[in-house]
């Protein structure tokens, strides 16, 4: 039986993109605005969390127009959706075990 | 991975979750709006009888366009869309499955075939937004159908529109009430 820290995945943990995707995974898609309004995040930073996520093929981005102003929209990949339910089911197991460990959840 | 850490995740996880879902199935409108209808219909079918049918064949695509345009519009300020094909499933099937119940069902002098079909509509609508507010009042409402078919009083429609119409009204003023508070606090 392998430990649930080494479950989770390196490209869907890192906080952000944690982020990103819980976010996508409840719409069909996102516009880039809320997504930095919801996660309080500079442009650059976004764009560069999600170009990661696009080359893994876990979210997909389309650029268009609404009259002159581009707008970009994202979405969760099939596979983003997945990956996003692997993390949070090896963050729940490692977190009941670190409970059953220290004798319950950390005071907050 | 601390301990701490890990819960915290979670619970923002959880929080981002929410909240999206939150912001997308915002139902105010929707809720005022077929509240207001169904209200209004309740004495309609109880005085004109089966006259009701016209009513709701006129204002529920009117209704539904409305309901459409509004969650459009929204999306589309927002930047937050959501799938429509669930939506619209559910909303065919409440028309198509109410027409059938009030033209097919002569013995229910009540009119509680169609109501116990819109009754579900509206648990299924609260299901598919999570909104617990929304599933009650179906369910208690289907209750109401389910009494009221049994007991057979004299205005049965305007008691299930008061339950369901006046419920729905209640809810949307309410959730009307949070978002204004909440966009004030952002």
């Amino acid at each position: 039986m392998t430990h649930p820290a080494s479950q989770l995945d390196d490209i869907v943990h890192q906080r952000l993109r944690l982020g990103i995707l819980a976010i996508l995974v409840e719409a069909q898609e996102a516009d880039f605005r809320f997504l930095r309004e919801q996660l309080l995040v500079s442009e650059g930073n976004l764009s560069s969390h999600l170009r990661v996520l696009d080359e893994a093929g876990l979210v997909e981005i389309r650029k268009g127009f609404e009259g002159r102003r581009p707008r970009t929209w994202i979405r969760a990949t099939d596979a983003g959706r997945a990956s996003l339910d692997r993390e949070v089911a090896a963050l729940r197991e490692l977190v009941a075990r670190l409970d059953a460990a220290n004798g319950g959840p950390p005071a907050s | 991975m601390q301990h701490q850490d890990a819960h915290q995740t979670l619970q923002k996880i959880d929080g981002l979750r929410a909240s999206t879902r939150e912001r997308l199935h915002s139902s105010w409108f929707p809720n005022i709006l077929w509240g207001t209808l169904v209200l209004i219909g309740g004495p309609i079918a109880d005085i004109t009888g089966a006259w009701v049918a016209l009513y709701w064949a006129v204002i529920a695509p009117l209704g539904g366009i409305a309901t459409g345009l509004y969650y459009h519009r929204r999306e589309e300020r927002l930047g937050l869309r959501d799938n429509p094909w669930p939506w619209l499933a559910v909303a065919v099937a409440l028309v198509v499955g109410a027409f059938i119940a009030g033209a097919f069902l002569p013995g229910d002098p009540q009119g509680t075939g169609p109501m116990l079909v819109a009754v579900a509509g509206v648990t299924a609508f609260g299901m598919l937004s999570h909104h617990r507010a929304t599933i009650i009042l179906g369910i208690v409402s289907i209750g109401v159908c389910i009494t009221v078919a049994l007991l057979n009083p004299p205005i049965p429609n305007v008691l299930m529109a008061l339950v369901l119409g006046g419920g729905g009204v209640l809810i949307g003023l309410r959730e009307r009430q949070r978002e204004t508070n909440q966009r004030a606090s952002r």
